[in-house]
């Protein structure tokens, strides 16, 4: 006989126990899912609790004082016993717990010490069905994060549990997963610029929520370093990120964001003043900037001569603006480069929005258009309703006016597999204007372009862009008397280019982007053509030039240490002026003029008549401090050789553009930069400083009395000059909370001088003198603050030196008038600009269910009314009665001299 | 209240601009040379006026021109000297010929200055002058009132002229001598007599310039505007007891080389300026005329020798569009002051 040993004995007391306790762990899981069936009406509680322990040998433990209330009607057909008990006491005060594998303890609710996270929030989201509470221990929740405003996606957003320290982040649909426990939960869900979300959770089992956040502020930043995957280096500066959101949550006239116009509010971006088409950044010239939607360049930026941008807002992304430290893979233009961002389409739903104004509205569709919703679109236009309103006028000078703009623009983008991306972007515009007159204007754009993005491998990534650009000018021309004598002008450019840029990433410290870009343009300067048949007008025509420029580039951005980036790259660009054409030669001892020729040249259809080329070397250093913050530096060196022709303090929409040639060399620019950059208090606040010095050679200035409409040999009438610009930017900004905003100042001076030696080409004694877009002083600030989730107040000032100005100094009467002589050029300067706008937003309605979201804009722009001046003229006016009784007075011009109110009504579906 | 929407609109986008008279600090310069000439056939048409540019803001001229000499150089044929008449007003003691070839020069206080040379044109004509009714659209712009427009009902008169290879250019001037009349209220007995009297409507808006058009072969100056004038003499008058009696018009037509009419045309911009928004930048007008003596030196003003032909008209509009005018080409050219009125006696120059 073998006798148990004593460890063989506790063994099998231990299985033994083991046994039990799985018997009673696997018996309670099986009393929650005893299966129970039976019809009750009218049944009170106590006597439903003895029908159960009597057919299912469970024991009921409560106080009878407890369920004295209630009664139960239900008929339950093979229901989990623990769904039948939540059911039971779904929204009750009581509650119940399982008790070894065959009793329920019924107890009051708020003492049975179920655990909870403590949160403050008062809606609890339940995820699950209730009656399974209590059944799972673990569960899964999916779901999206969304802007609550616009139902968008936020990729990146965190979703953390702090009890546990588990979170997640959404990909780049906002889609998200985690795992918790089930019971009571609070989850943090977070998101760059937007509230932190508390929100408190009932986990029953899985299920799918959506998170909606909301904005604490606005995005507008002074960037200077981007995510991994962006284009821009690690030691990136001058350059500026404006969203489509915060572009438009600005004041603006007529309620109508614009694109352009809303970089004015940063440092070193200025405009002429209202009415303006284009910026200056830098002191450069309005065209020295390559303005560019989705890679294709924009020549008229602007609707109704300067009224409204011609980038409709709603379908912009994003906008970049390079002041400087321009990569090598740009070129083109020396002051700087506008990279306008077009959304490419939501990829979830149909979306339909837009927004009416007081002249004008606009509507935009977009969202996906396959059913696996990988390939999008989006089209948009505008119009406007001002001649409708122009003929309800009873004023003739309205009646006979014409004032219209309209624009379509779209987007198809294409996802071919994980890797590949082509994104198609086409955009159409027309504008017509005539106010009483005889003079008909109308313009218009047409641009195109194609994005084909390709993840050739985890280290190497394509980009073609292929675009086109075309704008159109014309001029309808009547004689007063003689309809004969009516002609129309006609003026033009086309710019085709191809980009590829291959960028390799063979580790982190490094990124290399090489490629190469060929543009071709056809000018058209000038043509007149008869209006009537027969006529007295000959058709003439200005001969039209093609050129070709390329440029070959490569840059390699990378850590030279854990404290040191450096981006060095080159470009090299090559510019042909080509036939056909006719070359002049001038008398070098001479001024250029039509008595000066000594000599021609002709040259056939695509032969090159001048060819100019250069290396463009780019340099930034980005220094990490040891006390925060970074130093750093950039060079560039840049060609120009498109210039726009005009002679007038703003762009207008008939100025034309004449390639760099035989006579006209191209502009050159040299900038350099240093910066210090830091992001106190972990990032609440941002600042910088930033000085740079620009030097400009080959400048094009005019003649007295320069013709430049129909000159055929405009080169004539050009003068070439230098220049310099140098200036200190200053940047401070807050970027979250209820109340955040910016304040930026920039003291800049841009000169020029004319360093030639013949009287007509000599402007004010070959002495530098203050280029028309010299303003020594600006300073700019915006507010914004989130009065309530649905009510927002948005503010701006800005307040800047006057633009320079020649005055009379002199007078004297000639043949019974009174003439003027002028002082020498941009000797004065007009007064100070400022201006106050402000606007405030209601949001009727943020639930994400509600189909239709709308909101009310109402804005005022120039707040206090202020006259600033726009233009100083000279003129004869008897009727002011003026202390030196001298008829002729010296006037100025307000564009907008009084408060400009305007609603808007922005809707979304 | 739609129309209460449509002004508001309007307002918004094209009544927020404002103009306003402006006095900037503008510093004080010294004066340059200011050199006026007029030479023509017509001896009365015949000097040049010498003087010096003033501060922009001075009311009072400066006066600092001393020993100053003008003569005239007819190429190829000698001097023609100019007699001071008065200080800084000299003229020609000889009038030029068409054809030949002129250049002034002027001396003062140790400078020369010299013009460039130019050309005499042939004789100018007109080939004929007619009227057409017009609304002519006016703005009225009171000190104390908002601009409002005024349509008044006038008779435009136009010119044709021949362009040549020899003659191309020419510019107008005018003067519009209204013949009014004036029958006093007897007392009793002996009425007194009647008021002859006139007064005169100069140009001294633009110069009114002529030429090829711009882009146009058409081979002469076809219906170009001179001035109008209105129908309602009532218009020029300052009692309603006076009656207009008919329009003498002087016609003065100047034949100019293409260099002159482009410096015309810049002082046109200069005087017509209206602050618009995409005039191009000022430039200065500079002349014909410069320093040999120090060329850092500016000299103001223009130096042509201009052909000359004078037109006079009589013209009486009538009431209305509907009226009968009579319009006739007068033969005789009496000098007529600027204004007058004699009483009893019908002035010498009277047409009917």
């Amino acid at each position: 006989m073998k006798y148990l040993t004593t460890s063989s004995c506790l063994k099998t007391l231990s299985a033994f126990v083991l046994i039990l306790v799985l018997h009673f762990s696997v018996s309670a899981q099986n009393i929650q899912e005893k299966l129970i069936s039976g019809k009750f009406q009218k049944t009170s509680l106590q006597e439903f609790f003895n029908t159960i322990e009597k057919d299912y040998n469970i024991r009921f433990y409560y106080r009878t004082e407890w369920i004295k209330t209630y009664v139960v009607n239900q008929e339950f057909k093979e229901m989990p016993l623990i769904q039948v008990l939540n059911l039971l006491f779904e929204r009750q005060s009581l509650t119940f717990r399982f008790f070894q594998n065959n009793s329920v303890v019924i107890f009051q609710k708020g003492v049975d010490g179920r655990p909870t996270t403590g949160s403050d929030e008062p809606e609890i989201l339940v995820i699950g069905d209730p009656l399974n509470e209590g059944r799972y221990n673990s569960a899964q929740i999916k779901g999206k994060v969304l802007d609550g405003k616009n139902s968008e996606t936020l990729a990146g957003a965190v979703i953390f549990h702090p009890q546990t320290g588990i979170g997640t982040t959404t990909d780049s649909r906002g889609n998200f997963k985690l795992d918790l426990p089930t019971g009571d939960h609070t989850l943090q869900v977070s998101f760059m610029g937007y509230e932190v979300l508390k929100q408190k959770i009932k986990l029953i089992e899985d299920g799918t929520v959506s998170f909606e956040l909301f904005e604490e502020s606005f995005n507008l930043e002074e960037v200077t370093v981007m995510g991994e995957d962006a284009k821009a280096s690690k030691s990136q500066m001058s350059m500026i990120k404006v969203s489509s959101r915060t572009m438009k949550e600005l004041p603006v006239m007529m309620g109508e964001a614009d694109v352009i116009k809303s970089m004015v509010m940063m440092p070193g971006v200025q405009s002429v003043g209202e009415m303006s088409s284009g910026i200056n950044v830098r002191g450069g010239n309005t065209d020295q900037n390559l303005i560019m939607m989705d890679g294709a360049p924009v020549f008229n930026t602007s609707h109704l001569f300067g009224f409204f941008s011609m980038i409709n807002p709603d379908a912009v992304k994003d906008v970049t603006l390079y002041k400087g430290g321009i990569p090598a893979s740009y070129g083109e233009r020396v002051s700087s480069i506008m990279d306008v961002q077009l959304k490419e389409g939501n990829t979830e739903n149909l979306k339909f929005y837009g927004g009416i104004g007081l002249i004008n509205s606009r509507v935009t569709l977009e969202g996906p258009f396959v059913k696996n919703k990988k390939s999008t679109f989006l089209i948009g236009g505008r119009s406007t309703y001002s001649d409708w309103i122009m003929r309800q006028s009873q004023n003739e000078q309205f009646i006979n006016s014409v004032a219209h703009f309209y624009d379509i623009n779209g987007t198809l983008n294409f996802s071919l597999g994980e890797n590949n991306n082509l994104k198609l972007m086409g955009y159409f515009s027309n504008d017509a204007f005539n106010l009483n007159s005889n003079s008909l204007y109308t313009y218009g754009n047409a641009i195109g372009s194609a994005n084909w993005k390709t993840n050739i491998s985890k280290t190497l990534i394509s980009n073609l862009n292929l675009s086109y650009s075309k704008y159109d000018f014309k001029l309808d021309q009547k004689d007063q008397n003689i309809a004969e004598d009516d002609y129309s002008l006609i003026t033009g450019l086309q710019y085709s280019s191809m980009k590829y840029i291959l960028s390799w990433l063979p580790n982190e410290r490094h990124r290399v982007n090489a490629g190469f870009q060929t543009i071709g343009y056809r000018v058209f300067p000038g043509k007149i053509v008869p209006s009537t048949n027969p006529s007295n007008v000959i058709p003439e025509k200005v001969a039209n030039e093609q050129s070709l420029e390329m440029g070959a580039f490569i840059d390699d951005d990378f850590d030279l240490s854990t404290n040191i980036a450096l981006n060095i790259g080159v470009r090299y660009a090559r510019f042909m002026n080509m036939g056909p054409t006719t070359v002049l030669k001038y008398d070098p001892n001479q001024s250029i003029n039509s008595g000066s020729v000594i000599d021609s040249t002709v040259f056939g259809a695509w032969k090159t008549a001048k060819m100019f080329h250069g290396i463009e070397p780019r340099l930034s250093l980005k220094f990490n401090l040891q006390s925060g913050g970074s130093f750093r530096m950039s060079y560039q060196r840049i060609h120009q050789y498109m210039n726009q022709i005009s002679n007038t303090a703003v762009i207008s929409p008939a100025d034309f553009w004449k390639s760099a040639d035989a006579n006209i060399d191209p502009l050159i620019s040299d900038q350099f930069a240093v910066g210090l950059f830091k992001t106190p208090k972990k990032g609440l606040f941002e600042t910088s400083v930033e000085v740079y010095y620009k030097n400009l050679q080959n400048l094009l200035e005019y003649k007295n009395g320069a013709l430049l409409v129909m000159n055929h040999h405009i080169e004539a009438d050009l003068i070439n000059a230098d220049g310099y610009s140098y200036g200190l930017e200053l940047f401070a900004k807050k970027n979250l909370g209820r109340l955040n905003g910016w304040v930026s100042y920039t003291y800049s001076r841009t000169m020029r001088q004319t360093n030639n030696n013949f009287p007509d080409e000599i402007v004010n004694a070959k002495k530098f003198y203050p280029s028309v877009y010299d303003k020594p002083h600006d300073i700019s600030t915006v507010l914004n603050y989130q009065i309530s989730r649905r009510w927002r107040f948005s503010g701006n000032f800005v307040l800047s030196s006057g633009r320079p100005v020649t005055l009379p100094e002199q007078k004297y009467i000639f043949e019974e008038r009174q003439v003027v002589y002028y002082s020498d050029r941009n000797k004065y300067r007009m007064p100070p600009y400022h201006r106050l706008d402000v606007s405030i937003t209601l949001d009727e309605n943020l639930r994400k269910k509600r189909m239709w979201k709308g909101s009310w804009t109402f804005s005022v722009y120039n707040f206090y009314g202020r006259k600033n001046p726009y233009s100083v003229f000279y003129r004869k006016e008897p009727s002011i009665q003026l202390q030196d009784k001298t008829p002729y007075a010296i006037f100025k011009l307000s564009v907008i001299g009084v408060p400009v109110p305007s609603i808007t009504y922005n809707f979304k579906f | 209240m739609q129309r209460r929407f449509v002004y508001m609109a309007l307002i918004l986008m094209l009544f927020l601009s404002c103009e306003e008279y402006y006095r900037p600090a503008i510093d004080d310069v010294s004066g340059m040379l200011v050199i006026e000439s007029l030479v023509t056939n017509d001896p009365k048409q015949n000097f040049v006026k010498l003087s010096v540019t003033d501060n922009f803001f001075d009311t009072n001229t400066k006066d600092t021109l001393i020993n100053a000499n003008v003569e005239l150089l007819e190429i190829g044929h000698g001097i023609i000297p100019a007699i001071e008449e008065s200080h800084g007003y000299f003229r020609f003691t000889k009038t030029p010929v068409p054809g030949l070839s002129y250049k002034l020069r002027i001396s003062c206080q140790n400078d020369i200055y010299e013009s460039d040379t130019v050309v005499m044109p042939p004789l100018p004509m007109i080939d004929t002058l007619y009227t057409e009714f017009k609304m002519e659209k006016t703005f009225r712009n009171d000190t104390y009132g908002p601009v409002t427009q005024i349509d008044i009902p006038v008779r435009q008169i136009y010119i044709d002229a021949p362009i040549t290879p020899s003659l191309e250019y020419y510019r107008f001037n005018w003067r519009a001598i209204l013949q009014w009349n004036f029958s006093p209220a007897s007392a009793g007995g002996v009425p007194p007599p009647a008021i002859y009297g006139w007064l005169s409507v100069l140009n001294d808006g633009l110069f009114n310039l002529a030429g090829p058009k711009q882009h146009s072969v058409s081979g002469k100056v076809e219906k170009h505007p001179i001035m109008y004038l209105a129908y309602d003499s009532k218009r020029y008058l300052w009692s309603s007891e006076q009656s207009g009696s008919g329009w003498i018009l002087i016609l003065e037509q100047y034949g100019i080389s293409k260099a002159s009419n482009d410096f015309h045309e810049r002082l046109n911009n200069q005087l017509s300026a209206e602050g618009s928004l995409f005039e191009p930048l000022l430039n200065q007008v500079y002349g014909n005329i410069h320093c040999v003596s120090d060329n850092s030196k500016i000299a103001l003003g223009y130096f042509a020798v201009n052909s000359y032909r004078q037109y006079r008209y009589f013209l009486n509009l009538g009431y209305d569009e509907k009226s009968e005018m009579v319009q006739r080409q007068i033969f005789r050219y009496p000098d007529i002051p600027q204004y007058g009125e004699q009483a009893g006696v019908v002035p010498y120059f009277w047409e009917n």
